[in-house]
């Protein structure tokens, strides 16, 4: 079992390792956490960390945005963003995404409505996360885990010795 | 129904002072800070602690409970104590082996819960936890000091007393750990409890339990009763070091919840437009205990012992201005504070919380604010005109700055793989800057300002094509709506030091007698002075403790 700050903490992290954004990891690990806590299938967190990072490809006008490609950790808040700015509706290329940009939403308080692959604000009633904990499948958490390792650093001599700043042994 | 009206206030100082990182790191703890909310919440309840289990041997090695109820849940201490070999004793947060661990638990453990969290507690890190424990945390021995209560007690008399006063604690804590690490509970479990809902209240209240099982530890290994004055004058240690530090940074709306507080407590103060005699002595009497408490202070850092002389020295200079004529005048305390600009940052701000401290009515209500659901929010409906606005009226400090030039991007933060924790590296001569955590907002937000259309562009559209923003463009929105939310310096630059942010957050959680032993940790003492366990009666009136004995 893990908590919710634990999933929050290590996918963000994740998708910083994955060479994503800082802004948009913040975002995944609160979607993730918002997905525990409603107790949700966090597999497709899993895979949005997984997508290839290519650069989005984003027709923004003011009366309807079209997502033709691009990962849905950047491009579901750009989703987010243009509905929360007036610009629906919005139409996305990948059917896939609609989980992960659904669940952004209702982290802004706002809710889908679908048709197809075009996306409005719908009026249906948001699931309130609860604690944790939360089971998080292994499969998952190893994704995450691996991903996060890669902002690791490696300690060294020296790093050990200044990096923290303390001193060895104090028996004092 | 009628409103209340708050009090009067006068304007709040200004963010462009107040989060500077010098004056930050000069903060000291005041009426506000967790600590002594938490003793007032407990003293308010009289709270009882008991100790149901006290398995601890001639040595003082096994475990211990303690229990109290608060605010209608009961919690409790699992306290468990083992031999350390000398060689292992280290402050560092990557020891693996401690003289004491310990365990805030969610209710009254059985034997079976206490089986599961002696065996699992000595592991910390290595260990898995459940949403029974609300923290985590260990702690060393100030063995010098320890040993020498020890021998007092068991021949027969008291410690000596220069040597309680120079320590000021039987304890250190490492680390304490709360808010779902390693599988414990996650803050929103107790949140909604009455006088859980501050910030930091369950990992303040095991401080304070666990300075209460250091008196207890030593007395009974001692075999003898500690002096109640000494006894109350020994405080918990912490030593801490840069893995609390992004913590201010990565919580902007936290940060500037406890600042609005603290500003706004002094704001409340300097509008009081006449003193009375009751005040007017309280604040002498607070005078003369600050010196007592700085006479106390020792520091051997070089850096910290300058600024600490340098208190001494200014410290009677402001108490002959205190003179009963100008104490009387109208709006007193606003004017002590504009005077106090003359004097060094330290002693401003020790002024600034010398001034809280008898205001309690005024300014204690405050406390209830400094805990924040929210967080931070984007609005990709402005324009990024706009946002090039708000760029230019509170990022000039973070604009001006060239990060090309080596001083000015020294320093990295980064995530160490052996403990996961922060630490910060010298960019030029280690590797790992490509790994570097995002704490260089300064940096971000010069980046996002050369990057902005100065037009009608939705800050959305403008996001769209440049992800790489997102983070930087919700930082300066939110410190529009929250002007206390960002450490307005560079962080990665080499004068930047990281003491200052420990300081900062320690004050708020009611540290005092800071011991930094480099830029980057320092020791303190938590709860000295606080009411010990039957003494919750008396629970409001230890800032600045000093000895009574």
């Amino acid at each position: 079992m893990r908590s919710i700050n634990e999933v929050a903490g290590t996918v963000a992290r994740a998708a910083r390792g994955a060479g994503f954004p800082a802004g948009q990891a913040e975002d995944l690990g609160q979607v993730a956490a918002y997905l525990a806590g409603i107790r949700a299938d966090l597999a497709i967190v899993t895979a949005a960390l997984q997508e290839p990072i290519g650069t989005p490809q984003v027709d923004w006008r003011q009366d309807g945005v079209t997502i033709h490609k691009g990962p849905v950790i950047l491009t579901g808040p750009t989703a987010c963003d243009a509905l929360v700015a007036g610009a629906a509706p919005i139409t996305i290329a990948d059917i896939a995404h609609a989980p992960l940009i659904s669940a952004m939403l209702c982290l802004r308080a706002l809710t889908p409505w679908w048709e197809g692959r075009v996306l409005t604000l719908g009026d249906c009633e948001i699931l309130p996360a609860k604690p944790g904990p939360v089971n998080v499948p292994d499969q998952d958490w190893q994704v995450w885990s691996n991903l996060a390792a890669r902002t690791y650093v490696p300690e060294s001599a020296a790093s050990r010795a200044a990096g923290a700043g303390a001193g060895l042994i104090d028996n004092d | 129904m009628k409103d209340l009206a708050p009090p009067p206030q006068t304007d709040l100082r200004p963010p462009e002072a107040v989060m500077r990182l010098r004056r930050m790191g000069a903060a000291f703890p005041t009426r506000l800070s967790f600590l002594r909310s938490l003793m007032r919440n407990l003293g308010a309840e009289q709270a009882k602690v008991t100790r149901p289990v006290w398995n601890i041997d001639a040595a003082g090695y096994g475990h211990a409970v303690y229990t109290l109820r608060f605010g209608g849940y009961d919690y409790s201490l699992v306290a468990v104590s083992t031999p350390l070999d000398p060689d292992q004793r280290t402050d560092r947060v990557i020891a693996s082996a401690w003289d004491s661990t310990f365990v805030l638990y969610d209710g009254v453990p059985d034997a079976d819960e206490i089986v599961r969290i002696v065996a699992s507690a000595p592991m910390q890190e290595a260990a898995r936890y459940t949403p029974r424990e609300l923290v985590l945390s260990r702690a060393n021995r100030s063995v010098r000091l320890f040993d020498h209560v020890v021998a007092a007690l068991r021949a027969g008399r008291q410690p000596d007393p220069d040597l309680i006063r120079e320590t000021g604690y039987l304890m250190r804590t490492t680390a304490v750990y709360g808010n779902g690490k390693f599988g414990i509970a996650d803050r929103a479990h107790i949140a909604d409890r009455p006088g859980m809902g501050g910030p930091f209240m369950a990992e303040m209240l095991t401080v304070w339990l666990i300075r209460g099982f250091t008196h207890d530890l030593v007395e009974h290994v001692g075999g003898g009763t500690l002096d109640r004055a000494m006894k109350r004058h020994l405080g918990i240690g912490n030593a801490t070091g840069l893995g609390m530090a992004p913590f201010l940074v990565y919580h902007p709306l936290l940060l500037d919840a406890w600042m609005q507080v603290r500003e706004t407590a002094l704001a409340r103060v300097r509008a009081i437009p006449a003193l009375d005699e009751a005040q007017i002595g309280r604040i002498y009497d607070l005078v003369i205990r600050t010196a007592q408490h700085l006479a106390e202070w020792q520091v051997p850092d070089p850096v910290a012992a300058d600024r600490l002389n340098t208190l001494r020295a200014e410290w009677p200079v402001f108490a002959d201005t205190l003179t009963p004529e100008r104490l009387m005048a109208a709006n007193p305390i606003d004017q002590i504070i504009t005077d106090s600009a003359a004097y060094a940052i330290d002693t401003q701000e020790l002024i600034v919380a010398l001034m809280l401290e008898p205001f309690g009515d005024l300014v204690d209500g405050l406390t209830d604010c400094m805990a924040t659901p929210f967080t931070p929010e984007l609005d990709p409906a402005m324009p990024c005109k706009a946002l090039a606005d708000l760029i230019a009226a509170d990022w000039a400090w973070a604009c001006q700055v060239d990060y090309d030039k080596p001083e000015d991007c020294a320093q990295f933060w980064y995530v160490s793989e052996e403990k996961l924790e922060p630490r910060l590296g010298n960019r030029h001569a280690e590797p790992g800057a490509d790994l570097e955590s995002p704490l260089d907002i300064a940096r971000q937000v010069k980046a996002l300002a050369a990057d902005l259309p100065a037009d009608d562009t939705t800050v959305g559209a403008f996001l769209a094509s440049h992800p790489q923003h997102r983070a930087a463009t919700r930082r300066v929105q939110t410190l529009a709506k929250h002007a206390y939310a960002e450490i307005r310096d560079n962080l990665i630059c080499a004068s930047c030091l990281p003491i200052d942010l420990l300081r900062c957050k320690l004050a708020f959680f009611g540290a005092a007698k800071f011991d930094p032993k480099s830029d980057r940790w320092t020791r303190i003492t938590l709860a000295q002075g606080a009411p010990l366990f039957d003494e919750l009666d008396q629970a409001d009136d230890w800032w600045l403790p000093v000895a009574g004995f």
